[in-house]
């Protein structure tokens, strides 16, 4: 009886559902975080409002990742392919839709504020959904400061492609904001999918 | 014959003398010739009657074997650990087919790209390498697990009824109604966020000061033209999205997905 015991435990544990369930290698993810604006002392957050309450979804399969910000204000998206440095924005909103293209020293240059920025990890932690997070403070060469939440349990390797303030955290963030002038932007997330993405969800148009 | 072990004298040495008690009462009976028969002898002649002493082991089964009878095996009681064993099979298969059972429908939602173009392409002026993309719908599909389909009418939904979006521009659609048809949700006013189903993965708030901002643009005179207050909130709205679109569409250089350039932005 010990020994079917233990051959079914096997066979369970290596079938892939169980190794899904767990985030093992099922590629496909999809997590969507709040957007938050807010402020010590409350109130109004001006053009702030039209970005308060939206949502950033970040896709990912195993080549191709995408991050869609839909807020009032604007709905707009990053994509990117693993077998490519190219970044293609899209503007999916408005009456002046439009897609630009980054090629690698584009998007460095795009994104030349986190060169140099040092990633110091600490032992606080926090839970985020079902996941014990562990804190990284992200700081600027310039001194600006993100605070960010990550979980080991889950690995995106093409998350720090389209938010390079993360580049260097061992993990996928699950919460990250930016204090500036008193006052905070942060992104939660607020659910996490292993369902697979339809294939669409990566296409973009050519122009 | 002479290879089988002897047991019949072991066997014919083998006694087990009786209970100290019986054994005292059984001699004082025996020397006493007419005595009534004593009840709690008695009894307990009765119980001797009934008392078993099982053979040793070995005996039993040579003896049972030479007089042909078949002695009932002893069956092997299971511990605990099998059961618990067994149960965690249970379980770990059962576990493993829910598992399987509830595997997911592939996500499907809109792509940038649109199927039918409803307008020519427009050149963009500024330096860098774009060109507008035609019209893209987000169409949800309210409570459903559907996938999202890609369609000309942009739509959202609001308390399970689809509204109509404009240039999937959720901002200019809520500023641009004329009455009657504004809708109630936005004249009303609302201590919650606002709830907007856009896909199976994204649904938005308008946080309460924007509700009120909103509500004001539709707030009217007695002669039914926009009050002042009307006139103001849509100067203010029309100011922040052109300050939007300088500041994301037309300097090329600041990203509405970086939280850093979004909160400088907003902060200011």
């Amino acid at each position: 009886m010990g020994r079917i015991f233990y051959i079914i435990s096997i066979a369970v544990l290596l079938s892939s559902p169980v190794r899904s369930f767990v985030g093992g290698d099922t590629p496909d993810l999809t997590v969507s975080y709040s957007v938050e604006v807010m402020s010590k002392k409350g109130g109004n957050m001006g053009i702030g409002e039209t970005y308060n309450g939206g949502v950033e979804t970040f896709f990912t399969n195993a080549r191709h990742a995408r991050l869609r910000l839909v807020s009032l204000m604007r709905i707009q998206s990053i994509y990117v392919s693993s077998d490519n440095t190219e970044r293609t924005i899209v503007k999916e909103s408005g009456k002046n839709k439009y897609v630009s293209r980054m090629n690698g020293q584009e998007w460095k240059a795009y994104n030349n504020k986190y060169d140099g920025a040092a990633c110091q990890l600490a032992e606080d932690t926090m839970r985020v959904l079902q996941y014990v997070c562990k804190k990284a403070v992200v700081t600027l060469k310039d001194g600006k400061v993100m605070t960010a939440w990550y979980t080991t349990a889950i690995q995106a390797p093409l998350f720090s492609s389209l938010e390079p303030a993360f580049s260097q955290v061992p993990g996928l963030v699950l919460q990250f904001e930016y204090t500036y002038k008193k006052k905070t932007l942060r992104y939660t997330a607020t659910s996490i999918s292993r369902r697979p993405i339809s294939s669409e969800v990566f296409t973009f148009p050519e122009k | 014959m002479t290879n089988r072990p002897d047991i019949w004298h072991p066997l014919k040495d083998h006694e087990i003398s009786p209970p100290a008690e019986v054994c005292h009462r059984l001699r004082t009976i025996l020397e006493i010739d007419d005595v009534a028969p004593d009840p709690v002898m008695g009894a307990f002649m009765e119980r001797m009657q009934e008392h078993e002493v099982a053979p040793p082991a070995e005996l039993e089964a040579i003896v049972g074997e030479r007089c042909g009878v078949r002695t009932p095996e002893k069956r092997k009681r299971r511990g605990v650990r099998w059961y618990v064993a067994a149960a965690a099979c249970v379980v770990l298969v059962v576990t493993g087919g829910i598992v399987m059972v509830k595997k997911e429908k592939p996500i499907a939602m809109s792509p940038a790209a649109p199927s039918v173009a409803s307008k020519p392409l427009q050149t963009d002026t500024t330096n860098q390498k774009r060109a507008v993309i035609k019209d893209v719908a987000i169409t949800a599909k309210p409570h459903s697990e559907a996938p999202i389909k890609v369609g000309r009418n942009p739509s959202f939904s609001i308390g399970g009824k689809t509204v109509q979006v404009s240039d999937n521009d959720l901002l200019m659609t809520f500023a641009n109604y004329t009455y009657p048809e504004v809708p109630d949700y936005l004249l009303r006013e609302g201590d919650q966020p606002l709830k907007i189903y856009v896909d199976q993965y994204t649904n938005i708030y308008v946080s309460k000061n924007m509700r009120a901002l909103l509500k004001e643009l539709y707030e009217v005179r007695n002669n039914g033209k926009p009050a002042r207050k009307a006139r103001k909130a849509r100067r203010r709205l029309d100011d922040w999205k052109e300050k939007d679109e300088k500041r994301w569409d037309k300097s090329g250089k600041a990203n509405p997905l970086d939280p850093v350039d979004l909160g400088e932005f907003i902060f200011k």
